[in-house]
Order: structure tokens, then sequence, then C-alpha cells
């Protein structure tokens, strides 16, 4: 079986499997054989589920020969982050304390999935419970990011990254609390998409922090992104964190004219503390769009001075809260780092937790009042190509630096305030992917999908794949 | 200061070890310091980022 279907997107795949000249079970038999003879080096995959995968395939291939077609995502095989319910089914959250968890529900994005016609190939490897960016999971060990083996593919869904950047599936779902969709899509070469807060429902995922999470797509291209966001958004009446805003086809948004539209540039924060590389190539990214008739503007945005605190102090004391039973009882059974984070979320006080949340809500009030004057804001989406595996710092301009502290850095505002955001390849630095972030206003993901898409139209970065081959001949 | 935080912990029953406690310390300190001059932006009547909506839950 060829494995050229297994590098295709969805936007490509769609219409043959409607018009019937490819089968769903021949695209999940080409997506399998990759995974089978990539994954054992990468180990993006904490379970593959080969027989139901194929079981799901035959379904869909006979429903439409029947001439029953469901829609876009009819036949097409997924891997998703092992963070998502499915019912009946043994997710891990990449922990050892949940290793045999079976919910008894599925999660809302997984039934929209399900009812789409998704065949579901398996689960994805990702930071034990979400919390770090590394993906070196001490319980199924390290994921590897497929364009250097020594190298981290991001995290939390570092797993989804390198599944999608390999051909291992067609697109990913992957969670987003401090940058955990954006950062491994960058440093993975792929797009990742974290919707607005409130546009995607969570009920049925794991937390990590209740007022930072996020569920969004991570994919070979932004047309892709645009399609699965189409079929997961919603509001959900089990997530009391949705919101009830309308749903638009996003694909149709993707003109790719972003002739008069202007770009906020914030400096002060989102161009500090960033490697000179990444800062030239996310540099010329932003020239091209000004190429392309839209207008650069500097803006401001004091608060951001403070946004890592709001989001370390949140996310720790949600986090430790979610964990609390557990690290009281077997804080063992979390790998090293997890449990040095979760117990740092002990120290906060109530006083600490509300003051990042006033913090959160003055940063939503300047960023509102900057998306008044801008269409989108522009910055890099790393400050730093893929770190190695193992390493707790990076060096940027000379200085050493905490590797959790910096690699977030630039992802973080988006979820502190919820606005969507969006990583698009914008070029290599040493072989390795660098990603350019575009943030827009609230629940207007049509149009940072639009600028990123106007990018990949006039690049080819999604298009360069790492050399797997040299994987197996090592 | 780093007996603050071991004692902080196992007053929450979580078991910590001295060495641990010393850790922690350094990564609040850490934390501590990102808040710089926060007081002069933030004022103390602010509002907060999480409201309540009645019949709807927490947003």
């Amino acid at each position: 079986m060829s494995e050229q279907l297994a590098i295709k997107t969805i936007a490509q795949l769609a219409p043959l499997i409607q018009q019937r000249e490819i089968s769903p079970v021949e695209i999940t038999q080409s997506v399998l054989e990759r995974t089978k003879k990539y994954d054992p080096k990468i180990n993006a995959f904490i379970e593959i589920c080969e027989e139901q995968a194929l079981t799901f395939a035959y379904k869909a291939e006979k429903e439409i020969m029947d001439g029953i077609y469901r829609g876009i995502l009819h036949g097409i095989p997924l891997a998703l982050k092992d963070i998502l319910y499915f019912k009946n089914e043994r997710v891990t959250m990449g922990s050892k304390i949940h290793k045999e968890y079976t919910p008894s529900y599925d999660a809302t994005v997984v039934s929209k999935l399900k009812e789409a016609g998704v065949v579901f190939t398996g689960k994805l490897n990702m930071h034990e419970y979400a919390a770090g960016v590394t993906t070196n999971n001490p319980h199924f060990g390290p994921c590897r990011n497929p364009w250097d083996l020594e190298r981290i593919p991001g995290g939390s869904s570092g797993g989804s990254g390198a599944a999608v950047a390999a051909d291992m599936t067609i697109a990913s779902l992957g969670t987003d609390t401090g940058g955990s969709i954006r950062m491994p899509s960058a440093v993975c070469g792929i797009v990742g998409l974290k919707p607005t807060h409130g546009r995607v429902s969570k009920y049925g995922c794991f937390p990590l922090s209740w007022t930072l999470d996020h569920i969004g797509p991570m994919t070979k291209t932004v047309e892709d992104a645009a399609i699965l966001l189409r079929e997961i958004a919603g509001f959900d009446a089990n997530d009391p964190t949705t919101v009830n805003v309308p749903i638009v086809d996003y694909s149709s948004f993707l003109t790719g004219n972003i002739k008069g539209k202007v770009i906020g540039i914030e400096e002060d924060y989102f161009f500090n503390e960033v490697d000179l590389n990444v800062k030239k190539l996310v540099n010329e990214g932003i020239k091209q769009l000004e190429s392309l008739g839209a207008k650069v503007e500097i803006v401001k945005i004091p608060s951001l001075k403070y946004v890592l605190y709001s989001e370390f102090i949140t996310s720790l004391s949600e986090s430790s809260k979610i964990h609390q039973e557990n690290l009281r009882i077997r804080p063992k059974d979390f790998g090293t780092d997890v449990e040095m984070f979760l117990k740092v979320g002990f120290i906060p006080s109530a006083v600490d937790y509300l003051q990042a949340q006033q913090i959160r809500r003055k940063l939503m009030k300047e960023f509102e009042e900057v998306f008044r004057k801008v269409d989108v804001l522009i910055t890099p989406s790393t400050p730093v190509v893929a770190p190695k595996i193992g390493d707790e710092t990076v060096v940027i301009g000379g200085q050493v630096r905490s590797l959790l502290d910096s690699i977030m850095k630039y992802t973080i505002p988006g979820n502190v305030t919820g606005l969507p955001s969006i990583s698009v390849p914008c070029g290599f630095s040493s072989g390795l992917p660098v990603g350019m972030q575009i943030i827009g206003p609230a629940f207007k993901e049509e149009t940072i999908l639009n600028f990123a898409y106007a990018f990949e139209q006039n690049n080819n970065f999604q298009g360069k794949k790492p050399n797997l081959g040299e994987l197996i001949s090592n | 200061m780093s007996k603050n935080v071991y004692d902080l912990l196992i007053s929450q029953g979580i078991e910590v070890t001295t060495e641990e406690a010393i850790l922690l310390q350094t990564q609040w300190e850490q934390i501590q310091s990102l808040k710089k001059d926060l007081e002069e932006v933030i004022q103390d009547t602010d509002d907060i980022a999480l409201t309540h909506v009645p019949g709807r839950g927490s947003v």
C-alpha cells in the first residue's frame, strides 16, 4: 500500500473519498503503515488502534458506497492527543496514575468527530497531564521531533505535533494551556490553531487549568485547520465556558486577500529575548504580508509585563487543585517535574490567585483597545527552535534562560486573554522549523486563518518534510 | 523562608522533603520576581477576569 496517501491533507483527500476514487480503508492502511514504520523511533503514539481503525474505515467505506456521505471528515484517519475521552476506551493523560482510566462518555469533540465519520487510528503521546513543554514522558518514553530525533517535539501536545509532521496522521487535535498547541506546531513545522476560549467545548478533556485550557486543530495546512475547527466548534451545555456565538464556514474566508488590513507589532514583549534567526524569519514574514497589501502599526500593551506571573499563578493554582488528592496520597507516581510543578501550586494564596485574575482583565482590556486599531498581532510563536531532549535551559542572545519560562513566553498571552492565535510555519533555522504566531480579536478565528493562509500561499514551508528515510537507515 | 514553604505544604497534607522545600522556595521566589512593581499597575478595586453568571455557571 502506498504511503503517498498518508502525506495528503484533509482538503485533498475528502473529494477523492466523496467521489469514491479512493477508499477510507486505503488511506487508513497507508497511515497505519507509516505509523508502524516510523513510530518506533519517534514514539508519538501511546496506543495504535489498528484493528479498531480498520473497522471504522470499512464502515465508512460501506456507508459511502451506499451513498451516505457524512461530510468532509468522513473516512479521514485521525489520531488524537491522549487526553480526550473516548467512551469505554483507555485514556492515560500520559500518566501512570490514570494509565488504566476508562471514561464512560465521549469528549464533546470526540463525539462530534465520530458523528462526522472520522476513523480513529490511535492515542498520541503528551507531556504528563499536559503539565509541561517537552513531551519527555517518564511513563511512555520521550516523544522525538521528526526533524531531529535528539530534539523535543515541544509540548504538551508533542505527540500530535510529531505525528502530523511525520504524516502518521492526516491531522490531529491538541490542547493548549500556555502554548501546547502552538509551540509543538511551531517546532515541528506544522499549523496549530488555538481558538478563542469558549469556542470549542472542553467537556471530556482532562483539565490542566480550567480557565486557561483550550482544544484546537494541529494540521498540515491552514485550510485543514479551518476545516477541523468548523467541525469541533460550538456551544455545549456540558461546558459552562463555551459561548453561544455563531460558527462560520472558516474555509470560505480563506481568500488570501489581506489588502488594507493592519498588522500590529508589539516589540517590548513579543520581540524581546528572541533568537536572532527566529526574529529575522518572522520579520521577513511580516514584510511578505506587507507586500501583499497589509500595513504595519507599532502598538503598546503595558500589562504584558505581568502576563507570565498571571499565567503561572493561575495554572499552578488550578492544576494543583485538580491533582490535590493524588498529590497527597501517591506523589511519587507523578514524574518528578510534574510533582514539583504541582507542589509549587500549593504556595500561592487566594489573594495571589485573584490578583492574577485582575491582571488578566487588565490585559484583556488592553488587547481589546489594540484590536480597535489593528486586525491582527504578529509575533514569533517561540523564541527558539526545538531544544535537545533533556535540556532544561536555552541560550538566547548569550543569556541562559529557563526552558519552561522562555519557550511559552509568546504563546501565554493567548491563554491568559483567551484570544485566538495560530502558529504557521515561516522558515527554518539550522534545519529546524520556525513558527510565526498570528493573534486576533475574540471569536475572529476567520481573520487569523486568512492571514495565515495568505502567508502560506506565498511560501512552501508546509510542503517541506523531515527526512524520515534517514530514520529508517540509522 | 524554605521552612515556611515546608510548613505550608505539610499543613495541607502534601509530603515534602527539606531539599524539595528549598527548591520550591527558589521557584516561588522566581515567580514572585515577575510581579515587581505590580501594585503601581493594579488597583485593589480592579475587577477580576472571573465572573459568576447565575443560571449559567462561571465564565
